[in-house]
């Protein structure tokens, strides 16, 4: 039997002692599956930002500033001062 | 892609709009990807979009469709009582247009998500929904 690739790997991260607690209390409580899932989730999260965006630019361009200013402000408007964690 | 922070429902103006790469259109779906917002397009409302725009603007349209913030609500059996409802509670009949279904799937969605639409025609959704919160393209 041909041995199983391995698709993830074992890293060393280092984060703030107060994002570290606080990932490693929704793993405790069952809010999240482990701490490597929460990770796991939040790099895929930023990638597929990013590559969004990179799509996004490569095909159309960055749009205008006017209009990116528009934007922002109902974006802003939605998310509130304390940005999109609140 | 996460929609822990929310979004907004696109009806099929805002679609169009997006496929005729205006900028406004473009620079929301942008600037929700900056921040980890997501579009959600109701797919009753591709029809309209595909129709209001010409065949080369269909490629755009697709891409915004396969976009990692973009979430596709379906239009399903189970989804059909609250859409006639939706139709039913609208005051005015006379200011249901041909496109009542499809504003009407816009509504359902925005109502099942808690997020606003972005729109180019408030005024049609307000029929279905007088307190629907909406964002107008300019």
């Amino acid at each position: 039997m041909a041995p199983r690739e391995r698709t993830t790997k074992k890293i060393t991260i280092t984060l703030p002692i107060d994002d570290a607690e606080a990932v490693e209390r929704l793993a405790e409580s069952g809010q999240v599956e482990s701490v490597s899932r929460y990770v796991t989730e939040a790099v895929a999260f930023r990638r597929a930002r990013e590559d969004g965006l990179a799509v996004l630019e490569r095909r159309f361009g960055k749009p205008p500033e006017h209009a990116l200013e528009w934007a922002r402000n109902l974006v802003a408007r939605r998310i509130g001062p304390q940005g999109p964690g609140a | 892609m996460s929609q822990a922070f929310g979004g907004w429902v696109l009806d099929h103006h805002a679609l169009a709009a997006w496929a005729r790469v205006e900028p406004y259109a473009q620079s929301l779906v942008w600037s929700a990807m900056e921040v980890g917002m997501a579009v959600a397009v109701p797919v009753a409302t591709l029809p309209l979009a595909y129709a209001a725009t010409r065949e080369s603007a269909h490629d755009v349209l697709r891409a915004l469709l396969d976009l990692p913030v973009t979430l596709h609500d379906p239009f399903t059996e189970a989804d059909a009582p609250e859409l006639g409802r939706i139709l039913a509670g609208v005051t005015d009949p006379a200011a249901l247009t041909s496109d009542a279904l499809a504003l009407a799937c816009v509504v359902h969605s925005a109502h099942r998500r808690g997020w606003p639409v972005l729109t180019g025609s408030a005024a049609a959704l307000r029929a279905l929904d007088p307190d629907l919160e909406t964002d107008e393209l300019p």
